[in-house]
């Protein structure tokens, strides 16, 4: 059977490669946990534009490598004992000493440099196969009540970008057809106006439309005022301890997780609240079925069997330079990148569109 | 390394309040002192070879061995395999001093070891605590659940790797003559520093129950004055040296491979399975 997989679970399988990925600088791991990713995406995405980025964000990706290796020629620090460039090194003042501009390039701090910006590029991929495969429109629905209206109006921005190129296309075609020369920047005022113009008759069909089908109805029921205050209190307890969790050392105990837990239980409650006195209705809500758990669950357990590397033996975790060796194979991290692949074939397949028979 | 030591710029003051550099060896003018204090208050004074280029220079060529931390190349995350877990970021680290000369104050480096050009008879300063310089009271707060230097000895198979340290330390301290242990006063031999800390070690590696370097050990293990390298500010001198040798012990990455992991080639198999999966599924989807 098809069906579109729901978005939470793709982001939540994603989110756990990305965080697996930011674990380890092994190139092999990171090697693999690219082509998990890649196998994922093949086999499960749609036929969506988004779809169609993921190459994007693989293009992306390899920028990201090649800027990294750059700047670490240019900038970075040399370090190692297998000479590879032999570049000039330029001295620079005191106040900027330890910034070492130029200078041999060996091959130890090269590969260093490689491997952190692959583990960048991996966590890119890794939201960007997020993005490829789950529906960003649908997304949306799963938001809380309390955000509908936010939802509602990020549904409408979404859809203006492409809406506003076909009317720009639409334009210039009328203009063309009527034998009106010119091009460039003269034309721009010439055409701003009728763009416009026509971008505002959208919208106030889209309203109308959406007026028609219920959007933008006010409940009578009665918001309380100390409502936002609550969920705008819990923000800040949870900035709170989000700084005493990261630096547990300058900070009082009580700042880490106790702040924290009460902020997140206040936002929570906060937004649980507001919701109730929004009244929606989600018109074909996406089901979440064991497909899904399964789906998560491959993500989490990507993450686990990462950590659980890290903390038997963390060597291996990360590409040895000193001296420069061959990087080893966690058994754990190998079970969780399997574990990260297998939605390529757990899920159900897409819908496709009907292309005829063949 | 940078972003390290800027973060370490605004959490210390850059002149050490208390501790002054206090060689236990006297190292020739041309020569860089290198004091490192381990956790727990072992302190163990080198003398470079020579002019070394780089503040690692020094530290290598007074014969210690380092590792930089592997996600933040030239930030010195364990000297002499210490500490043992490699958790040498949070709150403790190696902070790295300078000093004019022995006996002067120390001052935070403002430049990363890898950079920075040690003056010849200057003192550099390590030290394995949250920001305190060698010699001076420990910063860190006492949240840390155990007071006793770190029980790192793990029970790892095979003896510490390491005979090209000691082939270094000695050959370092060769080159550097004239060098004596200053705490006796009396004038030393040629390379009386390198071997009694070789030989100290040798101790520490014998408690440790490693059979490394036998010959070596005994040829080294008659120089009475090895205590005189090994100043301690604590109590605990020799059992802290000898924690910091044993860890010494932690398998590197260069030995054949540990339980629970596999060889690369085996990464390498694994990765053209699944890449040649993938793409094999995009091209027939492009179909």
């Amino acid at each position: 059977m098809t069906r579109d997989l729901h978005p939470v679970a793709w982001w939540g399988w994603a989110i756990g490669v990305a965080l697996a990925a930011s674990l380890t600088t092994n190139p092999l791991l990171l090697g693999l946990l690219f082509c998990s990713v890649w196998l994922v995406v093949a086999n499960r995405r749609g036929s969506s534009p988004w779809a169609r980025a993921f190459r994007l964000y693989v293009i992306l990706g390899a920028v990201v490598i090649v800027s990294r290796l750059v700047f670490y020629v240019l900038v970075g620090f040399k370090f190692g004992v297998h000479l590879v460039l032999r570049l000039p090194s330029i001295p620079l003042p005191d106040w900027a000493a330890g910034i070492q501009l130029g200078g041999d390039v060996f091959l130890e701090g090269l590969l260093a440099a490689a491997c952190l910006g692959l583990r960048l590029a991996v966590l890119i991929i890794a939201i960007g196969a997020a993005n490829a495969l789950a529906n960003p429109k649908r997304l949306l629905r799963s938001l809380p009540r309390a955000l509908h209206e936010l939802g509602t109006a990020v549904v409408v921005s979404v859809s203006v970008a492409p809406q506003l190129a076909e009317s720009v296309q639409r334009v210039m075609r009328a203009r063309h057809l009527r034998g009106e020369a010119g091009r460039g920047l003269r034309v721009v005022p010439r055409v701003a106006l009728p763009v416009l113009q026509d971008t505002l008759d959208r919208s106030l069909l889209l309203a109308s439309a959406m007026e028609a089908r219920g959007y933008g109805s006010h409940t009578d029921r009665h918001r309380a005022a100390w409502l936002p205050a609550v969920t705008l209190g819990g923000l800040v307890a949870v900035s709170l301890g989000m700084y005493g969790v990261l630096d547990p050392t300058r900070s009082p105990l009580w700042m880490g997780i106790p702040v924290m837990s009460v902020g997140v239980s206040m936002c929570a409650a906060g937004i649980w609240l507001s919701g109730r006195a929004v009244l929606v209705t989600t018109y074909r809500p996406d089901p979440w079925r064991l497909a899904e758990t399964l789906t998560v669950l491959c993500g989490i357990g990507c993450a686990a069997g990462m950590l659980w590397a890290r903390g038997t033996d963390p060597l291996s975790m990360d590409l040895q330079t000193q001296p420069l060796t061959a990087p080893l194979l966690p058994v754990t991290a190998l079970v969780g990148i399997v574990l990260a692949a297998l939605p390529a074939v757990i899920t159900p397949p897409p819908v496709r569109p009907y292309r005829g028979p063949q | 390394m940078k972003r390290t030591l800027l973060a370490l710029l605004l959490a210390v003051p850059l002149v050490s309040t208390g501790g002054t550099a206090q060689a236990a060896v006297t190292c020739t003018a041309e020569q860089v002192t290198v004091v490192v204090q381990y956790l727990g208050g072992g302190q163990v004074t080198g003398c470079s070879n020579g002019d070394p280029g780089t503040g690692v220079d020094a530290l290598r060529s007074a014969g210690f061995s380092f590792q930089y931390s592997p996600r933040e190349p030239g930030f010195v995350c364990t000297i002499d395999s210490n500490p043992g877990d490699g958790k040498c970021m949070k709150p403790k680290y190696w902070s790295y001093w300078h000093a004019s000369k022995p006996g002067a104050a120390w001052t935070y480096s403002s430049e990363g070891a890898g950079t920075y050009n040690p003056t010849p008879g200057s003192v550099e300063g390590w030290r394995f605590d949250c920001g305190a310089a060698p010699g001076a009271a420990s910063r860190c707060t006492t949240s840390s659940p155990k007071p006793s230097p770190k029980p790192s000895p793990k029970p790892s198979p095979r003896p510490a790797p390491t005979p090209s340290t000691h082939a270094t330390t000695g050959s370092g301290a060769q080159a550097g003559s004239g060098a004596s242990p200053s705490t006796t006063g009396k004038a030393g031999t040629v390379s009386a520093e390198a071997k009694a800390k070789a030989t100290a070690k040798a101790k520490a590696r014998d408690t440790a129950k490693a059979k490394a370097t036998k010959a070596k050990a005994k040829a080294t293990k008659k120089p009475a004055a090895a205590a005189a390298v090994v100043s301690a500010s604590a109590t605990p001198s020799q059992d802290t040296i000898a924690n910091a040798a044993a860890s010494q012990s932690v398998p590197r990455a260069s030995e054949p491979p540990r339980r629970g992991t596999l060889p690369w080639w085996w990464g390498a198999i694994a990765l053209v399975l699944i890449g040649g999966t993938a793409g094999a599924v995009t091209v027939v989807r492009r179909r």
